[in-house]
């Protein structure tokens, strides 16, 4: 197969994307790295100061929170998404008529802007004027709240938007996979009378690991990119509270000008977010084995 | 020897135009001025420095300026710096006298007003309160103000009757006003405290009225701490103030806290005169009653009652590297025509403008006019002007959990200085 | 309980939770849109009472004070510009990847993974110091590029998965027919793959249309803005922002994202199990 083996056509076809990927994605990671390293206002110049920024990052308090807030966030999206997606694709395999529909309107939101989603959400969670959840709330009971601006509440509050906006996402990737299961297996085991959930547990869920398994790194990946709900929710307030990774990375690069600093916080995402490569193509080279 | 008549006929006519229309003829091309602004483009500030610019084209200048706005002013700010970084200064843009604006004003970024202005002969033409905002505090003057507004707290009338209390005097008139009016089941104070700078009004007054501005320039150069008395006493009053307001008032948006005040849902509410056509008897709705007072002050206060919230608001900086003649000429014209432009919009302006004929202005602009007439000598200045990014960034995240009980006043005192130390490394 | 009953008990109870479902997915989206229709007034008194009057004041307010024509021109150009490129890019690359022989084509792929996860704002510092040194702030390649690369990664994803269904005897014959690696590019890989082409196009529509970063940081001029930037047009002095004019700026921005939504939702949907399921 000399043809397939052509150098200069591998060259025409990989270049282009090649080219753009490295000069757009991968040399900033690099400049951000040495950045990292540097003290820099944007005005003066630029100042070598090599781990510093690294070592600050270890005694800086609010790095820290903004890291378990962060883990803390991760854990609320993951949860969201691939529980409600998990839950409504089982339950979608029961639907005969109307699939299409439900499942087009369970996807409305993933297609739709984040500021969009952040501002709706705002105006969701408001005390005053009264919105939907302290009116539900009110409904069932209980006192109204102040989500966004209560220490507790607020990130809980911004991770939920994160993970409600793709639930319907997740509940298309496992509700393929379900129905990928074959129905012959389903259907004896049901003349042998098991229920639905133990066909749930002993015989879908297992058919479908790997792709649970992919959905839950994709999703994992997903809330390390979050950014925007908190952001222009509660820009990492109050005190704090909603703060994560990517959030504290941008005031301190844009708002504070310490574009050295704001890069060692960007260094730390990175490194996390190739952890979670290495997890995506452990998971591709099992497919391939 | 026709042709030769045609062309010393087309030279003199030619020579007619140019001594007519001035030198622009040549100039055909337009300069285009960009101006990054943090105001929308439909503020009349904006409004009127293209009702200007067009004035000043119709007597023959060639300028287009073109507005690039960026309303959201945190992203603005953002924006500004990074273009800055980045070497992609604009020609004209909007800058608070902030500890950045000293930082510009020291390479040589940013051109000098006062040589401008006393090039010109204008500078008598400004409010000296209005001007003089834009000083940063080694006294250097980069900005051209475009307005002047005084901040007061509008307050409910009818609530206030109700809950038997006077318009305060006191801060500690204004503490039991409060409690007063909360006794009545009113909730005494909206604010929009998701914007940042309502609640940094309020921080600002306990020192203000202890010390003038002393205490907050001490603090920005690193000769107070908030652990000093002004700084101890405006913490302990933002902790009692706090509990009087909205609930969820840290992510409330200056819209939403405006119009919480509008419908009658809170007693108080602080603004400026920007928001005044909201207070109108024509606008206002029907059946609420309002009345405003200014800064309250203390016993042995340093500054007097007529001393408040005045100020000409983010100014106009000029890019020095694009500041030619063409552009100062065009610069001139804007400072000897704006104010009178401005102040037929019914806004307070930066000049002293010729105010005979008021009767079509309405009566509380007026009464606000009349106000700014007998202010005192100093004014208050924002913090989230004098002191560095970080140290705002620090008592924005933690005045709020200050407020609503969650910080004690010793966390925020110890928070605050902490970030002010390191901003002085 | 008879077995009917119960039948019917779980009947109920099921089409009980999809309608809550339902209700949590669909309801904010229309409440938003309504909201475009509501007065400002109503909208900072009380959102979530039935509406009670609806009004065309907050377009006008858009179409007369700001310049959402030209934010929307501006995205419409980005987007198509971008996802022309998206697709020849990474189509190319993933027939490299897929089906060209060559030494390290894993190793490249894995390469190209790693942007899977890198969040965007991370490289914006470095970026705009990029573009400012090459005089690119402030024009529509320093939106485009950056886009571009970010979206290719998933891309490539998407045809790589796709052309390893392209049986290889297929590729085979058509070399002994005599036909060279950019003929098998043109008259195979890429007529058999119009279907994830849609794919392709559909998935990054959303994600360049709605972008924020990019054209936020990189963007000056009224003349370029995005709509997605454009939606902070709306506030006045000291943040004082008029909701129902943001909210109508957001129907709007969110318009063509549902008209292609729901023109091509199949697609759209196909392309996320492709990427899950092989």
């Amino acid at each position: 197969m000399k043809t397939l083996r052509d150098k200069k056509a591998v060259a025409f076809f990989l270049l282009p994307a090649l080219i753009v990927y490295t000069i757009m994605v991968m040399i900033p990671i690099a400049v951000s790295i040495y950045y990292s390293l540097i003290d820099w206002d944007g005005l003066g110049p630029k100042q070598f100061v090599g781990l510093s920024n690294f070592v600050k990052l270890l005694n800086d308090k609010i790095f820290i929170r903004s890291f378990t807030n962060n883990l803390l966030y991760i854990v609320i999206v993951m949860v969201l998404q691939l529980g409600f997606g998990f839950i409504i694709a089982v339950l979608l395999t029961y639907l005969v008529k109307g699939r299409g529909f439900i499942q087009t309107v369970y996807y409305i939101p993933s297609v739709i802007t984040v500021i969009a989603i952040a501002q709706l959400f705002t105006s969701f969670y408001s005390y005053e004027p009264i919105g939907l959840f302290n009116i539900f709330r009110k409904f069932i009971g209980l006192e109204p709240i102040a989500f966004l601006s209560d220490y507790k509440a607020a990130l809980p509050a911004v991770a939920a938007v994160e993970g409600w906006q793709y639930i319907g996402i997740y509940m298309i990737i496992f509700y393929s996979a379900l129905v990928s299961v074959s129905p012959d297996i389903l259907e004896a085991a049901r003349i042998d009378g098991a229920t639905e959930l133990q066909l749930l547990f002993r015989i879908r869920i297992p058919s479908i690991a790997n792709v649970i398994l992919l959905a839950c790194i994709l999703s994992l990946v997903g809330a390390l990119r979050g950014f925007a709900a908190p952001m222009n929710m509660t820009k990492g307030g109050p005190n704090h509270r909603s703060e994560i990774l990517a959030t504290y990375m941008y005031k301190k690069a844009f708002t504070s000008r310490d574009y050295g600093y704001g890069s060692s916080i960007a260094v730390v995402i990175v490194i996390l977010s190739v952890i979670g490569v290495l997890l995506i193509s452990r998971y591709m080279d099992r497919e391939d084995a | 020897m026709l042709s030769q008549k045609i062309r010393t006929i087309a030279a003199a006519g030619l020579a007619a135009a140019v001594t007519l229309a001035g030198v622009t003829v040549f100039a055909a091309e337009t300069r285009q001025i960009h101006y990054f602004s943090s105001r929308s483009a439909s503020d009349d500030t904006m409004v009127t420095l293209q009702e200007v610019t067009d004035a000043y084209n119709a007597q023959g200048g060639n300028i287009e300026l073109v507005i690039d706005s960026n309303a959201d002013r945190i992203s603005y700010d953002q924006k500004l710096r990074t273009m800055i970084a980045g070497g992609q200064m604009p020609d004209m843009f909007d800058l608070d006298p902030t500890p950045y604006a000293v930082e510009l004003g020291e390479q040589g970024m940013l051109t000098d007003m006062d040589a401008f202005l006393d090039e010109i002969g204008e500078k008598d033409s400004y409010i000296s309160l209005s001007l003089n905002y834009g000083r940063t505090p080694d006294g250097k003057l980069y900005t051209l103000p475009l307005e002047l507004s005084t901040e007061m707290i509008w307050y409910n009338t009818d609530m206030f009757a109700d809950a038997g209390v006077e318009a305060p005097e006191t801060l500690d008139d204004l503490l039991a006003a409060c409690a007063a009016l909360q006794e009545k089941g009113y909730t005494p104070f909206g604010i929009g405290g998701g914007d940042g700078w309502p609640l940094l009004r309020l921080l600002a007054t306990y020192p203000f009225r202890m010390t003038g501005n002393d205490f907050l320039n001490q603090l920005a150069a690193g000769e107070a701490k908030m652990t000093d008395p002004a700084g101890v006493a405006t913490s302990e009053f933002m902790a009692q103030i706090g509990q009087y307001f909205q609930p969820g008032f840290s992510t409330t948006d200056v819209a939403t806290g405006l119009n919480l005040f509008l419908s009658g849902k809170c007693a108080m509410y602080p603004t400026g005169t920007w928001e005044l056509n909201y207070f109108t008897d024509e606008n206002r709705p029907e059946g609420l009653n309002v009345s405003y007072f200014y800064m309250p002050t203390i016993d042995d206060a340093a500054t007097a009652p007529n001393e408040y919230w005045a100020f000409g608001g983010i100014g106009l900086a000029v890019n020095p590297e694009a500041f030619d003649d063409e552009y100062k000429d065009y610069l001139t014209f804007i400072v000897k025509n704006y104010s009178p432009a401005y102040f037929a919009h019914q806004h307070l302006a930066p000049q002293k403008v010729e105010a005979d004929d008021t009767a079509d202005f309405d009566p509380l602009f007026v009464q606000i006019m009349d106000d700014t007439a007998n202010l005192g000598e100093t004014a208050a200045r924002p913090w989230d002007v004098v002191l560095g990014e970080d140290v705002i960034a620090t008592i924005n995240d933690t005045l709020p959990g200050l407020c609503m009980g969650e910080e004690t006043p010793e966390d925020f005192e110890a928070a605050v200085d902490e970030a002010l130390e390191a901003n002085a490394n | 309980m008879s077995y009917k009953s119960r039948k019917k008990a779980r009947k109920t109870v099921y089409w009980f939770v999809m309608i809550v479902f339902l209700i949590i997915q669909a309801y904010p989206v229309l409440w938003l849109l309504l909201a475009a229709f509501r007065p400002n007034m109503e909208l900072l008194t009380e959102p979530f009472s039935f509406p009670r009057q609806l009004t065309k004041e907050n377009f006008i307010t858009i179409f007369t004070t700001s310049h959402v024509f030209t934010y929307i021109k501006n995205s419409a150009i980005i987007s198509v510009i971008s996802l022309v490129l998206i697709v020849l890019l990474s189509s190319m690359a993933a027939y490299a990847i897929a089906k060209l022989k060559f030494a390290g084509s894993k190793k490249i792929y894995r390469y190209f993974l790693i942007g899977l996860t890198i969040p965007y704002a991370v490289t914006l510092i470095p970026l705009f110091t990029m573009f400012a040194r090459v005089n690119l702030i402030n024009t529509r390649t320093s939106v485009i590029l950056p886009l571009l690369a970010f979206q290719l990664p998933v891309s490539i994803m998407l045809f790589v998965n796709f052309y390893t269904f392209i049986p290889d005897e297929i590729i085979e014959a058509a070399v002994i027919d005599g036909a060279s690696a950019y003929g098998i590019y043109t008259r195979i890989m890429i007529p058999l793959s119009l279907n994830t082409i849609m794919t392709v196009l559909a998935m990054n529509f959303i994600t360049v249309w709605n972008d924020y970063a990019f054209s936020l940081v990189f963007i000056n001029s009224t003349e370029l803005k995005t709509i997605s930037v454009g939606l902070s047009d709306f506030i006045g002095p000291r943040g004082l922002k008029d909701w129902g004019a943001t909210y109508a700026a957001i129907a709007l921005s969110i318009l063509p994202t549902l008209v292609i939504y729901f023109s091509l939702n199949k697609k759209m949907t196909a392309g996320l199990t492709l990427g899950a399921v092989k």
